[in-house]
């Protein structure tokens, strides 16, 4: 043996110890849990498993999730804020300033700090297969002619309607919504003739779309990257920019306070994960499409303009005061 | 695939060993997760369906469809033995129910439960068979000003929950409704009274206020009383008589017939036709007086309607890929994750969990009948055991199974609170059913009343152009008038006694 591969061997036995001396401790040495704001059972649960399940190859130890559903998630995300920093509690939930702009929200958004956003998901604005639109532009141009077209969508606060009534304001639609309870209700909604027009997540559309009941007139963000017919405008592509879409994000949170080098591991291991052949296959299956992009990004490029647009919306709304 | 054809179909992939044990294990955890109060079949499901990972779609989608039905026949064991009503569906059986097993008519009313639920539950599956896709269609028509008018309509139907006098059920409605405007505003998303709690942002909790009403008040009046045990007479019969059987058979039909159509709704489920058909058999009813004090109609109607409801749930999901309700949705998401794109065209490409459903909820219900009628005898030793021994245990069950709902400790508080409540207004003579589905209706109601007069910019004639409406509305005011014509005359004629006595 030359004295090259001793050393390099010395240098592979000692390098653990040399991370130890970083962070005191070995990170994760413990189980991870993911906690999601909802009940089980519902897509946001599936996520958080199948990001646990991709993530654990790469941490070395258990991810497990944890449900802290209620109060349209204040109840999980005070958990994730209020937890110990030790980027052993994380968060699994979309945009949470809503809450706190509402009020109704005990913690601040200075109290979590975004790991990463990981997918976004789908949603689109369809209208019955017997509508007299064609195509978008036939019902843009309906629509500021004849302001006041009725429109459903799953219920006040959700992330699908503040984006299509941020649409709605930039494009000038003049379309006055209707709040059903979840996507089923907006969905029985429209296919029984009660509003012209509804708003809601890609899957949910896309499976009556193939049997011919709906037709969909735009995907909000790229259309293909959730299997729909590449055709299909969506905001950027029809607006050419003159309209913002806040896409509909959803994130992996930890504590504010925790040590930047975990959370650099954890980032490290979700970006690992979404690399992945299988992740982006499982995603697909429940609605959404992976887009990977660093917390700091996030932080700095696109909440803000979030944050603006949503207020506006929930001041002309008697949200907020 | 025509009807028989894919009846066949559907039978021949669920007789096999290892699909029928898997609707086995999901009618019996229904059954165990329905008699024990606070955890339901929405709880249960969702832990298991990261166990249904590795089976196929198909087997994954009958096991826990099991645990559904299979809770509407547990359901009803708590609420007849001690007052819990075990989900919100079997809050109504508490009423006849209970009284039957204080009379030791327990066995009686748990056997015609189950029997009603098969009933229900089989003549279902009949209907959804046969007519799943036309009648998917029809609960489409039923849109917020439609809602509105069935909730009118309902309300119209509360008072005859109340055993006593119809004012005192009136305010208990109000009271109900006042409380169901806590939480978040359906239109504006604006908190309503929740004083900083973000428990009550979701609104006051259906388990743990039922729970609390019926079970810890129960407890509260039993102390008072110091019973020995809940029996106040001897255990006569296990199972139902003769004539038992020929009270029910009505209220069985009727229970199946309503539970189909308002578990089909958007938005339906297992909870209200429980109460609407309780209030048609009183209505209907010969001798109305004997109901609140263990009329048998009063269990078998409600009880054949919560399973007929949970299976007309099954309609607009196998349809048309919508699911009515929270725990159908927990079912489609169990499909998605299977890679199953529930919509419109499962019949037609994906016939094995079409029909592999069909058959084994046909298979299940006679499984449940199979499992639950033994249990009767087991359920009614129960009540021989002594009150200072059982009282602590329904204490535990009922703090273990609320806490088990959602894992908060503020929903143990406010079943504390309404065991309280329900105390005091029980022994003001005011009653608790009309509370709790005033409670229920009142967010339905008031969602769909304004969603309406958005969609006609603020014109009130949306409810009555519309012609299901319009006729539901005039049925309401019919109900309306003829109760109150009727407490106007019971009114008089106690005036004309008193003033006979006088004489």
């Amino acid at each position: 043996m030359d004295r090259r591969k001793i050393l390099f061997f010395i240098v592979l036995i000692l390098l653990p110890f040399a991370f130890q001396g970083f962070s005191a401790e070995k990170f994760p040495s413990k189980p991870v849990t993911i906690v999601v704001p909802f009940p089980p059972g519902g897509v946001s649960g599936i996520t958080a498993m199948t990001w646990g399940k991709y993530m654990e190859k790469h941490l070395g130890v258990p991810v497990v999730v944890d449900y802290k559903p209620g109060g349209g998630t204040v109840i999980g995300t005070q958990y994730v804020a209020n937890a110990a920093p030790d980027g052993y509690v994380l968060l699994n939930a979309g945009d949470i300033f809503t809450s706190i702009l509402v009020g109704t929200a005990p913690y601040k958004l200075e109290d979590l700090t975004i790991v990463a956003q990981v997918t976004l998901n789908g949603n689109v604005l369809a209208v019955r297969s017997d509508a007299p639109w064609k195509n978008f532009q036939e019902f843009v141009d309906y629509a500021r002619k004849n302001p006041g077209v009725k429109y459903a969508h799953p219920g006040i606060g959700t992330w699908v309607f503040f984006r299509t009534e941020s649409l709605n304001r930039q494009a000038k639609l003049g379309m006055v919504n209707v709040p059903m309870k979840g996507d089923a209700e907006a969905v029985s909604a429209l296919l029984g003739g009660h509003v012209p027009v509804a708003a809601g997540s890609t899957y949910v559309y896309k499976a009556q779309q193939e049997a011919g009941k709906v037709k969909t007139l735009l995907s909000f963000d790229k259309a293909e990257g959730y299997g729909l017919d590449p055709t299909i405008p969506d905001i950027e592509s029809f607006f050419k920019g003159s309209v913002y879409d806040i896409v509909c994000s959803i994130y992996l949170y930890a504590p504010a306070k925790t040590p930047k080098e975990r959370i650099e591991i954890l980032r490290n291991a979700i970006e690992k994960a979404t690399k992945e052949p299988g992740f982006a296959e499982d995603m697909k299956k429940i609605g959404h499409r992976v887009a990977y992009m660093p917390g700091e990004k996030v932080m700095r490029e696109v909440l803000p303009k979030k944050i603006e647009i949503v207020k506006g919306i929930m001041k002309d709304t008697g949200m907020i005061k | 695939m025509d009807i028989f054809g894919g009846l066949l179909f559907g039978l021949k992939s669920v007789l096999h060993v290892d699909t029928l044990f898997y609707c086995f294990v999901g009618v019996t955890i229904g059954t165990l997760v329905g008699v024990l109060p606070g955890i339901g079949p929405i709880g249960a499901m969702s832990i298991l369906l990261p166990a249904t990972f590795g089976i196929s779609p198909a087997t994954a989608i009958i096991m826990l469809a099991g645990i559904y039905y299979g809770a509407m026949y547990g359901g009803s064991t708590t609420s007849i033995l001690v007052n819990i009503p075990g989900e919100a569906a079997s809050v109504v059986t508490c009423l006849d129910g209970y009284q039957m097993a204080k009379k030791g008519r327990a066995g009686p009313a748990l056997g015609i439960s189950a029997i009603g639920s098969f009933i229900g539950g089989t003549l279902s599956v009949v209907a959804l068979m046969f007519v799943a896709v036309p009648l998917a269609n029809v609960g489409l028509r039923f849109g917020p000003p439609e809602f509105f008018a069935l909730m009118c309509l309902s309300m119209s139907l509360i008072s005859y929950l109340a055993r006593g006098s119809t004012f005192n059920a009136v305010l208990m409605i109000f009271l109900g409704l006042i409380l169901g405007t806590v939480g978040m505003d359906p239109i504006t998303g604006f908190p309503r009274f929740y004083f900083g709690s973000t428990t009550l942002l979701d609104g006051i909790g259906l388990i743990p206020v039922a729970m609390g009403l019926f079970g810890i008040s129960e407890i509260l009046m039993n102390i008072e009383l110091k019973a020995r045990s809940v029996l106040e007479a001897k255990i006569r019969n296990i199972f139902p008589t003769l004539e038992d059987w020929r009270r029910s058979i009505g209220p069985i039909l009727r229970g199946s017939v309503l539970g189909f159509f308002f578990g089909l709704l958007p938005g339906g489920g297992a909870v209200i036709p429980t109460f609407v058909s309780y209030s048609v058999e009183k209505r209907l009813s010969k001798h109305p007086e004997e109901f609140g004090k263990g009329a048998i109609e009063g269990v078998a109607g409600p009880e054949t309607a919560n399973n007929a409801g949970s299976t007309g749930a099954f309609v607009p999901m196998l349809a048309l890929g919508i699911p009515p309700n929270p725990i159908l949705a927990i079912l489609l998401g169990a499909l998605m994750i299977h890679g199953v794109q529930a919509g419109p065209l499962l019949m037609q490409k994906n016939p094995e969990i079409f029909w592999g459903v069909i058959a084994s909820m046909y298979v299940g219900n006679i499984m449940l009948l199979i499992l639950n009628l033994p249990l009767i005898g087991l359920w009614i030793r129960i009540l021989k055991i002594p009150y200072r021994l059982l009282m602590p245990l329904i204490l535990l069950f009922c703090l273990v199974g609320c806490y088990a709902v959602n894992s908060n400790p503020t929903e143990i508080v406010i079943m504390i609170v309404f065991g309280f409540i329900g105390y005091v207004l029980r022994r003001c003579g005011y009653e608790l059913a009309p509370l709790i589905i005033a409670m229920i209706l009142g967010p339905i109601m008031e969602a769909n009343f304004r969603n309406s007069l958005i969609m006609s910019d603020g014109s009130f004639r949306i409810f009555v152009t519309r012609p299901i409406s319009a006729t539901l509305l005039f049925a309401a005011g019919l109900l309306f008038l003829s109760s109150g014509f009727s407490a106007y005359r019971k009114a008089k004629k106690r005036v004309i006694e008193l003033v006979g006595d006088e004489d």
